[in-house]
């Protein structure tokens, strides 16, 4: 969690991520924020992010981001 | 009141009368076997097209189902190498159906709306070598709404690939889906997983629900008829006649064109949104008080949203995540900044996205050039953001103070109002050396003189006015969380109806109709 915390206070530094519950419904996410996201996810964790996972509920909040990147892991 | 409107309320009664009289089970044939009738009172023989969308689209469905059984019942005796293989064979042949099946309906799409831009493109060419080529073209009229049962028909193939959901295997479901009548006309576009189960499970009475569709329907035509019929009559004298008049009146041409085409284009909605909700079935947003934005990229998420989604989900996410681009973010990734990593990777899948959106709105170089504009103002706001991000930490500015707020908003509306030009010329089909005059026209001199504009008397302008105020209270009331609406729909019964009672006067009395009215052309139904 810590990773992607940090990975996420660069893309949006006045950002509390551990207590955003709405990242996207709130428009603190746009999707420039996730396109880069998801490079650094690629990146990071050597997974390979599809946009049939860029819906809503996979990036609503960080824990939403973790549970994502174990999926997709896991898939692997 | 245009009569596709017209015959869109008349159709929204009629079936919320059958509607809920039949049982459960067959109610979406009521929506089915009504949007066909609809579709051949308005579109006539051109409802074959629709009906070849339908059954491609049914197909394709069907056979990437069998494909994704295949693999199913298949890969459980298999080791994972083989199964590997196995899904990559099914992967290719579902990727076949998919692009027959949406070549087919760009094919369709392209023939019947962009053959003669296409066509004229190659003359152009031919001439350059002092060839003089005339080419054939196919001058059909459009079918209804085909720009926007394409995109969502498309959106469904590309969703059933990806596996998101499985294809219908009830013809008269896909059918349904394709053309349901309320958003054929204008949208907003559906997305089959949110609309479909509406549409399918037929639903139960709502007597709240009933009162604020009425409503929303009723709300609609005010707007049409007594706020954008009536700027029409301004907007288009303003156009005709732009070089007798001073820069001045150009400008307040060219924002009246907005404030006519937010009317027109939210009212068209509102109906469909209405008559829907009056059956249960909520439909995609479209509009989100766009005028209280503070970048252009804002403005396109609250300004035909679904569009936009569409255009984010179907064609930005899927390039800017291909593999190719992946591979050449990884390539820079730590090479070069943050920002020019992020500025370097937007640029092709935006330049796609806006291009593409420029020429769905319509087949001339100056949808093109409209699409574009917005592109260069995307790209350019990226860099712009960045510098007053640094500027404003270097100086300790809070950059959500008030001022900059307002200053940020003022900057929107003047870059949205001057794409609404190029947007309007292009509606008019003029020139490009015209639309660049008209643009010149702005900063034009002479006599300020607003009595010239005698095409509407004092009445009209101030109906005008009040109009334009109306549309900007409400949205600015809903911006903070007060929902006009809903509030009436929420009160008790009378109070609902003397409001209902009080718009329907509105309508009746200052409706812009009669001798020396002419109903504004659908601006979006075109498309």
């Amino acid at each position: 969690m810590e990773k992607l915390l940090e990975i996420l206070k660069e893309i949006k530094p006045e950002i509390d991520f551990s207590k955003e519950e709405n990242l996207i419904e709130r428009e603190i996410l746009t999707s420039f924020d996730i396109i880069r996201l998801v490079s650094e996810l690629n990146n990071e964790y050597d997974i390979e992010i599809s946009p049939l996972y860029i819906v809503p509920e996979n990036f609503k909040s960080a824990q939403a981001i973790l549970d994502l990147v174990t999926k997709i892991q896991d898939e692997d | 009141m245009n009569d596709i409107l017209t015959l869109l309320i008349l159709f929204g009664v009629l079936v919320f009368c059958i509607y809920y009289i039949v049982p459960k089970k067959h109610r979406y044939l009521v929506l089915l076997i009504s949007s066909i009738i609809f579709y051949a009172i308005y579109s006539k023989f051109m409802i074959c097209f629709i009906i070849l969308t339908i059954i491609s689209i049914y197909f394709a469905g069907i056979f990437m189902n069998k494909l994704d059984d295949k693999f199913t019942k298949e890969k459980e005796s298999l080791e994972k190498e083989q199964r590997k293989i196995l899904k990559a064979k099914i992967k290719r042949k579902k990727l076949l159906i998919l692009v027959i099946a949406i070549l087919l309906n760009i094919l369709i799409l392209t023939l019947l709306k962009y053959s003669g831009f296409i066509a004229s493109i190659f003359e152009g060419i031919f001439s350059w070598f002092n060839l003089s080529v005339k080419l054939p073209i196919l001058k059909l009229m459009l079918p209804l709404g085909i720009s926007y049962y394409t995109l969502s028909a498309i959106g469904y193939m590309i969703d059933v690939y990806r596996g998101k959901y499985r294809g219908e295997k009830n013809f008269f479901k896909v059918a349904l889906f394709v053309s349901y009548f309320p958003q054929l006309y204008e949208g907003p576009f559906a997305s089959y997983d949110k609309l479909s189960p509406q549409l399918y499970d037929g639903n139960d009475f709502d007597s709240k629900n009933a009162f604020s569709g009425l409503l929303l329907i009723v709300f609609g035509v005010l707007k049409k008829i007594v706020i954008a019929d009536r700027l029409n009559i301004l907007v288009s004298d303003i156009f005709k006649n732009y070089n007798t008049y001073n820069g001045l009146v150009v400008v307040l041409g060219v924002i009246l064109f907005t404030f006519q085409l937010y009317a027109e284009f939210s009212a068209a909605i509102d109906i469909a949104v209405g008559s829907s909700e009056m059956l249960g079935i909520k439909l995609a947003k479209n509009f989100n008080q766009p005028f209280v934005s503070q970048s252009v990229n804002e403005f396109w998420r609250r300004w035909h949203i679904s569009l936009g989604a569409w255009f984010r989900e179907y064609i930005f996410y899927p390039v800017s995540m291909s593999k190719g681009m992946m591979k050449f973010n990884k390539k820079i990734h730590g090479k070069v900044s943050k920002f020019f990593e992020l500025f370097i990777t937007s640029a092709l899948p935006l330049f796609l996205v806006w291009f593409t959106n420029g020429l769905w709105h319509g087949a001339s170089w100056l949808y093109v050039i409209y699409g574009l504009y917005y592109y260069i103002l995307m790209m350019l706001g990226m860099v712009v953001e960045n510098l007053g991000n640094k500027f404003y930490k270097k100086f300790n500015i809070n950059k959500d103070n008030k001022v900059l707020v307002y200053l940020r908003i003022f900057r929107t509306f003047v870059l949205v109002n001057i794409g609404m030009l190029i947007f309007k010329c292009a509606l008019l089909s003029t020139s490009l050396s015209e639309t660049f005059n008209i643009f010149a026209s702005i900063f034009s001199g002479g006599k300020l003189n607003l009595i010239s504009l005698k095409v509407i008397d004092i009445y009209d302008t101030i109906f005008c006015a009040l109009g334009i105020l109306t549309l900007l209270v409400i949205d600015i009331l809903k911006e903070h969380n007060i929902d006009l609406k809903e509030k009436i729909s929420n009160s008790n019964v009378y109070v609902k109806f003397i409001i209902l009672l009080i718009i329907i006067l509105v309508i009746i009395i200052f409706g812009a109709y009669g001798d020396g009215y002419i109903p504004a052309d659908p601006i979006y139904g075109g498309f």
